[in-house]
Parts: C-alpha cells; structure tokens; sequence
C-alpha cells in the first residue's frame, strides 16, 4: 500500500492565549507548516481540522484567512484521537488519489477546569457525581498498583520525566522542573492521582502538510513516511474511562492502545524492538505506565520498573515523550496527536536539538481519550 | 417490575422517581428493596449492567432482564478531592467521598459512590447496594440514586 508524507510542519506553542482568536493561531500554524513544507496554500487539494471545543465549520473558518480555494474542508472530532483521525482520513484521500496534496490541522480554545461532563455523559451520572474524568485514570492506577505492585514513586517518575524534558521545548506550556519531592507533595485530585500528575486543558495547533510520494519527491526538504495510522475504538468493556459506567466481566477483548499498535505495527512491518522514540497519551503520569506495556515496551506489570530504571529517558533505551509529554504541554485536545506528530518529526529530522534522541529514524505516536478512541501512528525518517 | 422514569406516587403519599431510566429493578415503595438492573445476552452470555433491548457486546436481540446481586466487592477505587463538574447534586457544600468500580456476582462491575470513610476503602472489600434519596425535584419528588456502603460495618 502506498505511503503518505509529511513534507513540513507547524506548530503553535500550547498554552492560554486570551487575546487570540482561534482564527489567528490556526492560519499563523497552517502557514508555518506551508512554509516548511515550501508548499503553496493554492496546491493543497484537501484540508482537515482536528477539534473537540470549536464550533462549526471552523476549519473554513480558519483558512479563509488564507485564502477560500473551494477545496473540501472537513471538521473532524475523536475526543482526544481528533488529531489522528484527521490525519487518517488526509491518508486515505492521497491513497485513493484523489490528492496529492493535504493539510491537516488541530486547533483547541478550551474552557479551564475539568471537561463539560454534558458533553459525553448521561444527567444521572452528572447529578450522582461519577464523571471526572481523573477518577477513571486514577482508579486503573489502583488497580494496576494492586496486582502488579506499581508505586505511587514510580507513577511520580514519569511526571519527574516530561516536567523535566519540557525545559527543552519552547512549545510547551509548563517548562518547569519538579523535584520528586514537589510532585509527591502535590495535592491529590483524584487519589492516587496528584496535581503535578495529570495535564492541562489549555489551547493551540499543529499543523501537517502530507503529501503523496510523488509530492514527496518534487518536495525540496527531507520528507518522513507516514507508514501507518490506525484508529480504534475500544470494543465492549475493553477500555475503563469516562463515559463507561459499567464493565462487563469475562469478556476479554484487548484494550484499544493494544488492538491499534497491534494493526499499526502490522501495517509498518515493524514491531517495538524497532521504533526508536515514541509520544504516547500521559493524560496522568499512570496513562504513560499503561502505555509502555500495552504498547510492547515491555511486558504486562513492568512498566513502573520501566521508569524507574530510566529506560524511557532521552538518553534510554526506548525514549518515551521527549517533548515533555501532555503533562508539561498541556493538553489542547485536537491539537495533540499532531504535535505529538511535529515533535516526532523534528527528532527524525536531526533538529530536536537538546531533545535529540541519537540516529532517530522510526517514531511512534500514541493517542487515546474518551470512549476509547485510540490513534497509533509510526512514522519512518 | 421495572421502575421507569416517571415520577409515581407511593403508597406512603410520597412522589418518587429514578435518578436515570432503567437502572433499578423493583418499586419505589420499598427503595431499600430495590436492585440494579441487569440484562443478560442468550446469545453471547454476557451481563451487562442496566435495561438494554440490544446486548451492548454482539448486538443480539434475545435479551432477558433480572436485578442484580445487592453485594459485591471493590475491584477499584479512588476518591474525589474536589466538587465533580457540572449539574452534580451530591453533597453541598462539598465533601470528598470514594467512587468505586463494585464488582458483582453476575459478571459485570458497576461505577458507583461509596458511602463510607475514606479511610476505610480497601479493594476486596464487601459492599451491600444501599439506594438513597440524591435529591427532590422542584415539586418535592424524591430522586433515588444508588450508592454501596460496607456489608459489614464493624469491619475495618
């Protein structure tokens, strides 16, 4: 099956920006990407928005301010897979040729707090209070804790980890460092879950330019494969987040970051032994934990020790979130898996500077949110 | 007997209703007495938790309803530190209190409110149904959620 590419990139930092309109930061990021690319806004044949939080037809909205070409312009929303499943559905159109040209785009303005329970719960759970989203996560760290001994120091370490890493981002929202100390002591939100733990809903972009292989080879800069983005949600009881309300026992389907890496690597030919870096979802430092195991990192169980003996640093065996991770950009929801993408891109590129992982040239990309929407994508230098 | 969502008079005088549709099995005269509902699959097996036409796991129609088992363990939990969002009609002003994923004896574990000390929450952990009154509506109907408490109290 034919490869798509990523010929440029853009990213806006993630963070709050009061006096900026939606608007202005998605054309400032889709010109950036452009840019980079050495792509023309008039070339592009077909453009997706990634989004959760704006409202309607905000992709045209968006770029209409460079330009009303009459291209299709879709809108598309997975809860916290957004970004992927616009990335997907760019792929699928340059596969079935009917573009040789693509740009995808997340953009997120987000409402401060934990998210609107309306939005994906039913009024009984709202009025009974079973719908923060942190309750979830911090009830599969429990459980996790229970049977496999993970502690409450090694879901710290992870946090410790992407605190630390996002001192070399510039588009990270917090770039700050937290001793072990200071995340431990962190209040607790949803126990065993802490402040320090967990990431910020905040605002931003990113923003791809895909092309077909022989956009690629026109292309004047260095582009990546894209060589597979899967999309899965969870089968019945395979995922334990919001807005479940129940869980099925015995049913015994696997969890959807299991069943799209599984199809992702598939698809690449490749298994774990052979990505070099990986961005995954650390919604909480737990979620990160998770990851490792049911991503292949390791086995079932050993994702704290995983951690704690560095493994998933920069300079590790298998680095994990080398951008400072969810928890230090914050978390613009449709924004996410492809600044997750961009950072991928810089670090196969030779160009993520103190982030660098030494000789990258296969990354992999991890989203999943709400409903269990899980996004796998593996990209090849 | 299914307890809907419409607001019923009891036999008491007292004018009662459902927190959501379909969650209870049994009358609202006797809420102590009610059971979470349950419908079970004939065609794949599986239990899922409330009042479904259509099995939620492989879609088959030829689906039976039944109350659940009133006591379970606690497969997890964790507890609130701050006020859940939205329309929630719990305590006010808010305390913290434990939710828990209650694992029950017909196959399927439910998410629910643990009325006890924080302290006291440990996985393993029996727990009995212990529906209640969340709130009145503007008219004064009584609005009965469901919540678990420990089966055996002086157990620590």
């Amino acid at each position: 099956m034919s490869s798509v590419y990523v010929l440029g990139v853009g990213m806006h930092p993630f963070g709050r920006f009061p006096d900026k309109s939606y608007q202005d930061i998605g054309a400032e990021t889709a010109l950036a990407a452009l840019q980079d690319a050495g792509v023309n806004w008039n070339r592009i044949e077909t453009c997706y928005l990634a989004s959760m939080f704006l409202p309607a037809t905000s992709g045209a909205r968006i770029m209409r301010q460079l330009g009303s070409t009459s291209i299709p312009i879709c809108d598309i929303e997975a809860a916290c897979a957004s970004g992927g499943v616009a990335l997907r559905q760019a792929m699928l159109a340059i596969r079935a040729g009917e573009a040789d040209l693509a740009l995808v785009i997340g953009v997120e303005k987000m409402p401060r707090g934990f998210m609107d329970p309306a939005a994906i719960y039913e009024p009984w759970q709202i009025e009974m209070g079973i719908t923060a989203g942190p309750s979830y996560w911090a009830m599969r760290a429990r459980q996790h804790m229970e049977a496999f001994g993970t502690t409450e120091e090694q879901i710290a370490r992870v946090a410790h980890k992407n605190h630390r890493n996002s001192i070399h981002n510039p588009k990270a929202m917090h770039r700050k460092a937290y001793s072990m100390e200071e995340i431990l002591g962190s209040r607790l939100v949803c126990d065993p879950i802490r402040l320090l733990e967990i990431c910020s809903p905040n605002e931003g972009a990113a923003a791809l330019v895909l092309g077909s292989k022989r956009a690629a080879e026109q292309a004047a800069g260095r582009s990546i494969a894209v060589v597979a983005c899967e999309h899965v949600i969870a089968q019945y009881s395979a995922d334990f987040r919001g807005p479940v309300h129940s869980l099925s026992e015995g049913v015994g389907y696997p969890t959807p970051t299991e069943a799209a890496a599984r199809r992702a690597y598939e698809r690449a030919s490749m298994g774990p032994d052979d990505i070099d870096c990986f961005e995954v979802q650390d919604t909480d430092a737990f979620c990160e934990i998770e990851a490792y195991e049911e991503l292949g990192l390791c086995a079932a169980g050993e994702g704290g020790s995983l951690i704690e003996r560095g493994v998933t640093e920069i300079g590790g065996a298998r680095p994990v979130n080398m951008s400072g991770g969810l928890i230090s950009k914050g978390e613009p929801v449709g924004a996410s898996h492809l600044g997750q993408i961009v950072e991928l891109v810089e670090q196969l590129r030779g160009q993520a500077q103190a982030r660098q992982v030494e000789g990258a040239k296969v990354g992999l990309a991890h989203v999943l949110g709400a409903g269990g929407n899980c996004v796998v994508t593996i990209l090849k230098g | 007997m299914m307890a809907d969502g419409l607001s019923k008079a009891c036999t008491c005088g007292v004018r009662r209703r459902p927190v959501g549709e379909g969650l209870f099995v049994g009358s609202l005269d006797r809420p102590e007495e009610l059971c979470l509902a349950g419908t079970r699959c004939l065609s794949c097996g599986v239990t899922s938790f409330g009042t479904r036409s259509l099995c939620p796991n492989c879609g088959g129609s030829d689906t039976r309803h039944f109350g659940l088992a009133r006591q379970g363990t606690i497969k997890t939990f964790s507890v609130l530190r701050h006020r859940p969002p939205g329309n929630y009609r719990g305590q006010d002003p808010f305390e913290p209190f434990a939710v828990g994923l209650v694992s029950l004896p017909d196959g399927v574990a439910v998410v629910s409110p643990l009325a006890m000390a924080i302290t006291d929450v440990r996985i393993g952990k029996s727990v009995s149904l212990a529906p209640h009154v969340l709130h009145c509506d503007q008219d004064g109907t009584e609005v009965i959620a469901f919540r678990f408490v420990p089966s055996f109290p002086e157990e620590k």
